[in-house]
């Protein structure tokens, strides 16, 4: 009998996985020769977000990174950017789960005492065209871009912007819905919340870690 | 050479699988909210349907006729599976960004699975290759198409480059979802008007090729067989 019309349940069992244990096998080489650069690509995605938010520095960023806790119990996870041996900012990034559609990953820039120099959103799933725009920052180019250069730096975005070099009260931010001072945009305010809220308990997390802080990186190195 | 040629353009027009077997409808409505996008999947598909359509015709012959889904979803998936980790390795971090949660569903995209079934497993592995690219190229133009439409009625520009430089706000509903059921319904409409007024005026009734409607599929008679 062919092997085409067979019904024994035994041979196409052993066929089915041998067929599986073939494409396992070529999964494996490919995920053997992509592994590498896959890596790469995601350090590389990440030091591109640093020298975007951070001042200049010339050390391994992810050689230390140090836990800390939030006022609301979140894991803050902090790099410091050094040059020349001296601290010249800090790193830190924190997941809030209650963004409008799951997790809001932020990554800011903190400047030696703590005060946030500028705000990355590194991952979200928002509403495209309302939540997604307060986590967006994104230079429109225009036909007009062909002739003219795009600006350099990092494009603006004021519901994320709002936070550079403020002092933050002790009970953190609030949008203005709220009662704070916060901007927000309308029909957002779940998004405009957690960006704020994350902002916030980024920068309390950081006061009130301050000692922890000094002493895991050191003034100097 | 003739034969070669009709293969590849198949998909391109007569068959094109979007418009006329409208199969992977949920990567063309989902996927295409900008050109990019709409590019970036259907490249990343042409891909997949050659491979799994060249792999198929070879071993069509040994399959057991039982077991011949499975079979065939297994070498798709390992084919997502390596295009997946190629895209994360070397496409560039936006693009991935924007594709990476549907390349999975490509292993359930039924272009691949339908080509498999209907052309790859019954013809040998030079034209099933010539297939899969065709079928590929049809179903990226058309997502392209697709996406270039949506961008530029939503945000006024066409590959992330603004034409319309007044237009500040964007327009939220031919990038959303609904508008992509109504923009593809009017494309099927125009296209359905062009094939039926082109057959009135050859004085002929215009039907659905043969073999693009159920019956070219044995999927459902398969099951009725058994019993």
């Amino acid at each position: 009998m062919k092997l085409k019309d067979n019904e024994n349940f035994a041979v196409l069992g052993v066929f089915l996985g041998g067929i599986s244990l073939l494409s396992a096998l070529v999964l494996a080489v490919v995920s053997h020769y992509t592994a590498g650069p896959i890596a790469e690509a995601k350090a590389l995605r990440d030091s591109q977000a640093l020298r975007q938010i951070l001042p200049a520095f010339d050390n391994d960023i992810n050689e230390k990174m140090l836990h800390i806790k939030s006022p609301a119990g979140w894991r803050v996870t902090l790099r410091a950017a050094r040059k020349n041996g001296q601290i010249t900012g800090y790193a830190a990034s924190a997941v809030n789960p209650r963004g409008y559609a799951g997790n809001i990953k932020m990554l800011a820039g903190l400047d030696p005492a703590g005060t946030i120099r500028a705000i990355l959103i590194t991952e979200h799933n928002e509403t495209p065209g309302l939540g997604a725009e307060i986590c967006k920052r994104e230079f429109r180019k225009t036909i007009f871009n062909f002739t003219r250069p795009v600006p350099p730096g990092l494009p603006p975005n004021a519901c994320l912007d709002q936070f550079n070099g403020q002092k933050v009260p002790a009970e953190g931010w609030r949008i203005r819905k709220d009662g704070g001072t916060a901007l927000y945009v309308t029909g957002a305010t779940v998004t405009s919340r957690a960006v704020t809220e994350s902002a916030s308990e980024i920068a309390l997390a950081f006061r009130k870690n301050r000692k922890k802080i000094s002493a895991a990186f050191g003034g100097a190195k | 050479m003739k034969k070669l040629f009709s293969i590849f353009a198949n998909g391109i027009w007569k068959e094109n699988p979007v418009l006329v077997l409208l199969l992977g409808t949920c990567p063309t409505l989902a996927l295409t909210t900008s050109a990019t996008n709409g590019a970036g999947m259907g490249l990343a598909t042409t891909c997949v349907l050659t491979g799994s359509n060249f792999v198929i015709s070879c071993i069509a012959g040994i399959v057991p006729r039982k077991i011949r889904i499975p079979v065939y979803i297994v070498v798709i998936a390992t084919f997502v599976t390596v295009v997946d980790m190629l895209l994360q390795a070397y496409a560039p971090a936006a693009l991935y960004a924007a594709l990476g949660i549907f390349i999975p569903l490509i292993v359930v995209n039924c272009i691949v699975l339908g080509r498999a079934e209907a052309f790859a497993s019954k013809n040998n592995p030079f034209y099933s290759i010539l297939d899969g690219l065709g079928m590929g190229l049809g179903f990226t133009l058309t997502l392209t198409m697709l996406g270039a439409i949506r961008e530029f009625a939503g945000t006024g520009s066409i590959f992330g480059i603004k034409i319309l430089t007044c237009w500040t706000t964007d327009f939220l509903l031919p990038t959303s979802a609904p508008g992509a059921f109504i923009i593809v319904g009017v494309i099927l409409a125009i296209r359905n008007h062009l094939k039926s007024r082109a057959a009135v005026k050859a004085g002929k009734l215009y039907v659905p090729p043969a073999g693009l409607d159920c019956r070219h599929c044995n999927i459902c008679s398969l099951s009725k067989n058994d019993k």
